[in-house]
């Protein structure tokens, strides 16, 4: 290849098309070729490429931390041959250099660096995925999802064994994942992570050969020097000697008593310390020296920075001393049949096998076996650190509150599994201040700290003037309720599996439990309580709402609506066979409202003496107890007014948006218009006018009636937006003009947003805006979030001012007395906002002004 | 027009004479037999009534001519048919007579939506719609008085008529009244019996140009022979139910101020049998003590009305409500008496004062006494009125105002011709 073809491709932008092995990475040539002299004036980055097309390709340099030309080269011995015959390949002119190889044929099959062994890789991912991921070739794709994902490329490279054996955390992970962190460190700070519980990187340090190489820089490390610098040729199982293959070693340590304790959070382990190969006063752990456990399991190994204690142990006879460790855990890797324990320290490890015939003892069992041991550690810092964790009770299902030195109380009402695994507490919570060091949800090996302020804080009348004044912690602020995250298992049936319980801490130390039933409360009736509970301050909504109330509900609205809707479809004479206009009414409470609105209608048709209109007319029941009832209405209806139309019974209530995008399913119409049952054509052929006017500019997204109270004053004449500080910080439509009789202006007017009671657009539209948004549960503001879904596309909305229809906008609708009710109405006003706030803070929006 | 292509109209009522005896189904039976008789056009009847039978709910137990429709559930507040035999049995009626013209005296038992049928059944035919009382207007049995306290209504909206019925909501209110207009608008040509019920029915928001005044049909006056009067003493006749809204509280209000005049006799024809109990009970009281000129000779045989009213010097209707167009009224006017009545609505507009009769302020039993008193004392001013007493209607000049009607709401084409096209 010629030089300018390849600093082309090294220096292409990262989304020419070119692998993300193949750019030129400058830091890294400055630190691997350290003598390369930087011209006065010249780039620093310009200088190191020149310097590697001219040169270092010809001397074996890498040209990033991904390819290794030196392995690449010793490992595929044809393609050294190719190289030093200087040959041509592919008809792309001689190649120079292993790189120019594997960027021409190799990137297709071959092994680019020590440590991603290829046919592995092929192996862990599928077909579909590589050629969904829009990456070129094998490496490519390790290097720009595989790699940050954890896949295993290598049999001694385990991602999260090395994340969690050298406490590197997520956050902390640069794109190419554990992978690219462990490199980057290697050829940077010449700095080695442990990568594989089947290493003994310790006594692989040891060896002689290994150091000698590091110190010549023939290897940057002791992995880098078994599989790559000692010239090894195949991969594991067949290590080079360098490498201590850790299973095969001689036992040089025991293990005595092992096991799990959820409440504490981790392992505790007892066993003893070997001495070989050290002076029988040789110290085998400093006090204070970081040590790593890792304990190898059937399916994994859990690896963590352990608290560890030595004690002297008579019986051993001067060749080790006793150990017990407490070594956290993290769920996941937490529990399984052990196999063998590394300990592993800064200047010695040992590999302890698991006795055969060793059972791990039960929580409860842990205390009594090891507390005489915690009292003989030498390290007192370990002791009480080991003697503090053994202590912690073990929750058995029962309530242990009463067992406290004092008195705490704390009830949960009711406790909420939220789709999607968080868990919403309700409840409230007395005890002397500056009693309780912490609260914590515990279920299995999850542990989370409670923080009741940072939930909804809600006054508790009843509970100050009972059990508040019988006990004299009376306190009004008492209530509670709060969400914590992650309690659950996306999907997972909360009622099944380890009962979650609440922990309480005081500052004591001592702890006591309190278990947590998971009530049956889901969907509307879950999104009920917790509306019911949820009674914002003066001038604070937000906070309820960002906190607890909004993602709650949010969760349990989102999985109310993602069962399919099941209906039931009649059809009461021929639907139209190719509607202008599909009108949807949803029918809910007043179910006779159909019967009004199909007979004035066709009332109103048989005026015109003219044939049928191109209209089909879906009504969608969304009140499922009254299917009978209204199917019977229906059947008279049609008999009595010959209009056709469908009838379409929900099996389950799904609300306004659910219902009527039940409809919309139906619908053939070119255009669909929502219509509200407690709505009544006034002007003549409404529909068919409506659908002219989105004919005729095709700049509209929607276009509403104007509407009309009973007593001919308006009620909807387009719709704005207006804070109400009293209520929440958020802004509610606005009806300008409501109550007022109409003036004179005709027209289609464009407006900021127009009202679902009577709302007309092209059926494709609706359909590809996925309708009304159903993640409003009940009743308003999805018809506003529909037309800001418009101005979003740059689409207006208008109301024409020519058609006219009557709103009986129900009482019972609009001031509902019901608490519960006028929360859902600002839980649906803080999505609004959180969703369009940009949009309504524009003074016009096509066409139509804010005013 | 050639025999045998003569044009038909469908008189419809919501009862049968045989059945009930109220103005409106006697009207419509007049109406269609006046027509029937005038040979120009035919007539054909339908009345309602009749316990249900399974099957068509339309039938002729009457005998030939004339049809019977058995009413299901209906809903009086919007007048709603929801019998579900009747649009199916009612286009077929349609389809096999074939009128020019339904002339409906009523839309309860019917329906509103009977309007939308005979309109889809046969698009041509024309419809008419004579309005007997306010019952759209007013949910209030169409009275237009208020409830409880039947004072006086003169015009209905959905504040006042929520007022008086507020156990429906002004959207419902509305709603009725949004149905019935819808319904209306099919309606060609309305008739009212009274220029009074026409203005009520044109300020609700009927189009005055649709709008027709035509009498009642009456019977003709029935040939008596003539006898003199025995009875130097004022005859006075009351002729009709005894309800509270037909003023019988008034009539005996103003017989106890008349107890000391020896010259005055108040004869009752009325019957309290539809009366609510309370009523009856109460009006049992009173007339027990009712002074000695109050006679009271309870129900009578409509066939004997002429020779009834005949023995009398004057008709006395105090009803407190509007009316429309009384029968008593053209009863007595056709039996050339007199009428005094309460100043208001279809009574002062069907008894001209001093010409046909005398006002006196509704609801005033005192004013009556004293009107009653004067005539006593002058009772040439009764025998003037023969002077100037207008004659009513025969029923043969009233069918042939609705005739005239229903020509005028035909196309100008002859029917052969449109047979032609078909």
């Amino acid at each position: 290849m010629t030089g300018d073809e390849l600093a082309t491709i090294l220096t292409a932008a990262p989304d020419a098309g070119y692998p993300a092995w193949a750019r030129f990475d400058a830091d890294f040539y400055r630190v691997t070729n350290p003598t390369v002299g930087i011209r006065a004036g010249e780039a620093p980055e310009a200088a190191l490429l020149r310097h590697y097309i001219q040169v270092g390709r010809f001397q074996g340099a890498s040209p990033n931390a991904w390819f290794d030309e030196a392995w690449y080269l010793a490992r595929h011995g044809e393609v050294a041959d190719l190289v030093a015959d200087g040959r041509p390949i592919a008809g792309s002119g001689a190649i120079e250099s292993g790189f120019e190889h594997y960027l021409l044929l190799g990137h297709a099959s071959l092994s680019p660096h020590w440590l991603f062994d290829a046919p592995r890789y092929r192996e862990q991912v599928s077909e579909r995925a590589l050629a969904a991921g829009g990456s070129t070739d094998l490496y490519d794709h390790y290097l720009r999802s595989g790699a940050r994902r954890g896949i295993t490329a290598h049999a001694l490279f385990e991602p999260d064994f090395y994340r969690e054996a050298n406490g590197v955390t997520l956050a902390a992970l640069p794109a190419e994942g554990a992978y690219g962190h462990y490199l980057t460190r290697l050829w940077r700070d010449a700095e080695e992570g442990w990568t594989s519980p089947d290493i003994d990187l310790v006594a692989t340090r040891r060896d002689a050969a290994c150091n000698d190489a590091i110190a010549e820089a023939s290897a940057r490390g002791a992995l880098h020097h078994g599989l790559a610098a000692g010239g090894l040729a195949t991969f594991p199982p067949a290590l080079a000697t360098g490498l201590r293959n850790l299973a095969a070693e001689p036992s040089l340590g025991g293990i005595d008593i092992v096991g799990a304790h959820e409440a504490a959070g981790g392992w505790f382990v007892a066993g003893w310390l070997g001495r070989a190969g050290m002076g029988r006063d040789a110290v085998l752990l400093a006090p204070g020296e970081p040590v790593v456990i890792a304990l190898r399991m059937a399916h994994g190994t859990l690896a963590a920075r352990a608290t560890i204690g030595l004690f002297p142990r008579q019986d051993l006879e001067g060749r080790g001393d006793g150990f017990l460790a407490f070594i956290p855990a993290a769920e996941g890797l937490a529990s399984g049949e052990i196999r063998r324990i590394h300990v592993v320290g800064e200047a010695a490890s040992w590999c302890l096998p698991m006795p055969p015939d060793l059972r791990p003892t039960p929580a409860s069992g842990l205390a009594p076996a090891l507390r005489p041991i915690a009292e003989r550690l030498l390290c007192p810092d370990a002791a009480s650190a080991i003697g503090r964790h053994l202590a912690h009770p073990v929750p058995d299902g029962g309530d242990t509150l009463a067992q406290l030195p004092e008195r705490v109380l704390l009830e949960v009402d009711e406790a909420i599994a939220l789709p999607g695994g968080d868990l919403l507490l309700a409840g409230w919570h007395l005890a002397r201040p500056g009693a309780v060091r912490a609260i914590r949800l515990r279920r299995g090996w999850r542990s989370r700290p409670i923080r009741l302020e940072q939930g909804i804080v809600i006054e508790r009348p009843d509970v100050r003037d009972t059990v508040g004044r019988e006990t004299g912690l009376a306190k009004l602020r008492c209530g509670f309720m709060l969400r914590l995250s992650g309690v659950f298992r996306p999907g997972e049936d909360a009622s099944a599996g380890a009962q979650p319980c609440i922990e309480i801490e005081l500052e004591s130390g001592a702890i006591a439990h309190r278990p947590v039933t998971v009530g049956s409360r889901a969907g509307l009736a879950a999104i009920r309580f917790i509306l019911d509970r949820t009674d914002p301050p003066f001038g604070d909504a937000a906070t309820p709402f960002d906190r607890v109330a909004g993602p709650a509900i949010a969760a349990l609205q989102a999985s109310r609506m993602a069962e399919p809707a099941h209906a039931r479809r009649l059809d009461f004479g021929q639907p139209h066979p190719a509607p202008r206009v599909s009108v949807i009414v949803t029918l809910y409470g007043r179910v006779d409202f159909l019967d009004f609105q199909l007979g004035i209608e066709a009332a109103q048709l048989a005026q015109n003496r003219g044939p049928a209109p191109a209209i089909e007319r879906l009504y969608v029941l969304d009140d499922p107890p009254r299917a009978r009832e209204t199917e019977n209405l229906a059947a008279g209806a049609h008999l009595r007014f010959a209009l056709p139309f469908s009838l379409l019974s929900l099996g389950e209530n799904r609300g306004f948006a659910g219902a009527n995008n039940a409809g919309l399913g139906e619908a053939r119409g070119t255009y669909v218009c929502f219509l509200n049952s407690d709505v009544f054509p006034g002007t003549r052929d409404w529909a068919l006018r409506l659908a002219d006017r989105l004919d005729a500019d095709p700049t509209l997204g929607a276009i509403g009636a104007r509407l009309l109270y009973e007593d001919g004053s308006i009620q909807h004449d387009g719709m704005t937006f207006r804070r109400v500080p009293r209520v929440g910080p958020w802004r509610f439509p606005d009806h300008p003009g409501k109550g007022l009789r109409p003036d004179a202006s005709r027209g289609a007017h464009r407006v900021i947003a127009a009202t679902g009671a009577c709302l007309m657009m092209r059926r494709d539209l609706a359909i590809a805006l996925g309708g009304f948004d159903e993640a409003y549960p009940v009743g308003d503001f999805e018809d506003s979030d529909l037309c800001m879904k418009l101005h979003a596309m740059g689409l207006g909305i208008a109301v024409d001012r020519d058609t006219v229809l009557y709103h009986l906008e129900r009482q019972s609708q609009a001031g509902s007395a019901e608490h519960w009710r006028m929360q859902l109405t600002l839980f649906n006003a803080w999505q609004h906002e959180r969703r369009w706030q940009r949009l309504l803070d524009r003074p016009l929006l096509n066409g139509a002004e804010r005013a | 027009m050639s025999a045998g292509a003569k044009s038909r109209v469908l008189v419809a009522a919501h009862s049968h004479p045989e059945l009930t005896k109220g103005g409106a189904e006697i009207a419509a039976w007049q109406l269609h037999h006046a027509i029937a008789a005038g040979g120009a056009w035919e007539s054909t009847f339908l009345g309602c009534g009749g316990t249900p039978r399974p099957g068509p709910s339309i039938g002729q137990p009457m005998g030939p001519g004339q049809y019977l429709y058995t009413p299901g559930e209906f809903d009086w507040f919007t007048f709603t048919n929801r019998n579900e035999r009747f649009p199916e049995d009612f286009a077929g009626l349609l389809a096999k007579l074939r009128p020019r013209v339904v002339h409906f005296h009523h839309y309860a038992q019917f329906g509103v939506e009977a309007f939308a049928i005979a309109r889809r059944a046969a698009p041509e035919i024309r419809l008419v719609l004579t309005l007997h009382e306010f019952q759209a207007i007013c949910n209030h049995f169409g009275q237009m008085v208020t409830r409880p306290q039947r004072s006086l209504c003169t015009q209905a909206t959905l504040v006042a008529c929520h007022r008086c019925f507020p156990e429906r909501a002004t959207v419902d209110l509305f709603l009725r009244e949004h149905w019935l207009r819808s319904f209306f608008g099919l309606i060609d040509a309305f008739v009212a019996p009274s220029r009074f019920l026409a203005e009520r029915y044109i300020a609700w928001g009927l189009p005055r140009e649709r709008m027709h005044v035509i009498g009642n049909a009456t019977a003709a006056a029935a040939e008596l022979p003539h006898r003199p009067r025995r009875s130097r003493r004022l005859q006075l006749g009351f002729f009709g139910q005894m309800s509270l809204l037909k003023g019988i509280g008034v009539l005996l209000d103003a017989a106890e101020d008349l107890a000391d005049e020896p010259d005055v006799v108040i004869n009752i024809h009325g019957d309290d049998r539809n009366q609510p109990e309370a009523f009856r009970e109460e009006l049992a009281a009173r007339l027990a003590r009712a002074p000695q000129n109050v006679r009271l000779h309870g129900p009578y045989d409509n066939a004997r009305v002429d020779a009834l009213m005949r023995g009398m010097d004057a008709i006395v209707m105090p009803s407190v409500w509007w009316e429309n167009a009384p029968v008593v009224i053209e009863e007595a006017l056709r039996n050339r008496v007199p009428v005094l009545c309460s100043d208001i609505g279809g009574m002062a507009e069907a008894v001209r004062e001093g010409l046909d009769g005398f006002h006196f302020s509704v609801g005033s039993g005192t004013e009556l006494a004293a009107l009653i008193r004067e005539l006593a004392a002058e009772p040439q001013r009764l025998a003037a009125l023969a002077q100037t007493m207008r004659t009513p209607p025969t029923p043969a000049e009233v069918a042939a105002s609705h005739i005239a009607l229903y020509e005028r709401l035909l196309p100008a084409e002859p029917l052969s011709r449109a047979r032609r096209a078909r």
